[in-house]
């Protein structure tokens, strides 16, 4: 069997860099985003740099994923079993502003661009059917609604119910689950976080505080873990209790 | 559809390199029901034939289903 790796989509930055380096103590990783120089980066601070490697891709570019990825595995002479998408853009808009190019573009980073790697990595042919365990970072958005977030809303729930039906697709060989995560602090929210009454707003509605990305991490870690091998096509909201928060 | 563009996509539905006339569907790992229902799809649309389980199943072969389409 050649060299096994875990692969992280949005590992340059926020939540995926932090699993990226949580991971890192367990699994050899092939960190995915645009920018080299921040995978680079979160490479720097993961444990044992030299055993990861780094596929810099714009997964907006879903006409050549497969192949990229497939090449990407040939050329390196490895297996992937296991993967973690957290690469997401946030998509807030009025929907005023809405149009297909600004839809599409959400759509096949939060979702198609998941949706064909899973597709790769389970296949005998380019991967050896080698995948064994699959975390989608969702939101905790997927089950709710807000104000201008139509389309990214769209996006992950649109991933979660494909982790449902691949869940079953691909029992038992491959288990498939999804962290919901709560709004926190990271390159994405920085515009939020920017308004200063907004910020306050936000922070007094986690009945556990302020999340921060470590806490999206464990839940990855634990997930990928065996000691989750019975848990497959979960939603696993990890928020500080802010969604089923109803008090006034 | 031309035959070739057919064959791809059964060596992918398959999840094999390469098919052969002669190769016997039930000896593929990746034939079962998902596999017969893709197979369905993809000659419902692309050949506008409409073609049965029970069809795909007494083809046997690859022969049997490149047969279903001419
Ligand atoms: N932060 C939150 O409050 C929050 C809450 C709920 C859910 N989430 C979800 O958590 C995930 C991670 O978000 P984050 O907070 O860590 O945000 P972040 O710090 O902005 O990270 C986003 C990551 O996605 C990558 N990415 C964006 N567009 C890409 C593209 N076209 N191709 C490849 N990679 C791309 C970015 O890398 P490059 O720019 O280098 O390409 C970056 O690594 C997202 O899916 C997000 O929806 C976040």
């Amino acid at each position: 069997m050649n060299k096994e790796y875990l692969l992280i989509t949005g590992a340059s930055s926020g939540i995926g860099r932090q699993c990226a380096i949580q991971l890192s103590k367990q699994y050899n990783l092939i960190l995915c985003a645009r920018r080299y120089d921040k995978l680079e980066e979160t490479k720097s601070m993961c444990k044992n740099p030299q055993n990861h490697l780094i596929f810099s891709y714009d997964l907006s570019d879903t006409e050549n994923l497969e192949t990229s990825l497939i090449d990407f595995i040939k050329i390196n002479d490895i297996v992937i079993t296991k993967f973690l998408h957290s690469a997401g853009t946030i998509g807030l808009q009025s929907l005023k502003l809405v149009d297909s190019d600004f839809m599409l573009n959400c759509l096949k980073i939060n979702l198609v661009s998941a949706e064909l790697i899973v597709k790769v990595l389970s296949s005998k042919r380019y991967n050896q059917s080698a995948l064994d365990s699959v975390v989608f970072i969702s939101s905790n958005i997927s089950n709710m609604g807000a104000k201008g977030f139509s389309t990214y809303s769209a996006s992950k729930a649109g991933l979660d119910g494909m982790m449902r039906s691949l869940a079953i697709e691909l029992a038992p060989k491959v288990r498939i689950n999804s962290i919901l995560p709560g709004g926190m602090k990271t390159e994405m929210t920085k515009d939020i976080d920017a308004n200063e009454e907004v910020s306050k707003r936000l922070e007094s509605s986690f009945p556990l505080g302020q999340g921060k990305p470590q806490y999206i991490a464990d839940a990855a870690e634990f997930l990928f873990s065996d000691k989750a091998s019975w848990i497959t096509g979960q939603q696993l909201t990890v928020d500080g209790g802010r969604t089923i928060n109803i008090s006034s | 559809m031309d035959i070739k563009k057919f064959e791809e996509n059964l060596a992918d539905i398959l999840d094999v390199n390469e098919i052969h006339d002669d190769d016997v569907l039930e000896k593929f790992d990746e034939f079962d029901s998902l596999a017969i229902l893709s197979i369905i799809s993809i000659i419902g649309t692309n050949f506008s034939k409409t073609v049965s389980i029970q069809d795909i199943k007494n083809a046997k072969t690859i022969k049997g289903l490149k047969d279903l389409v001419k």
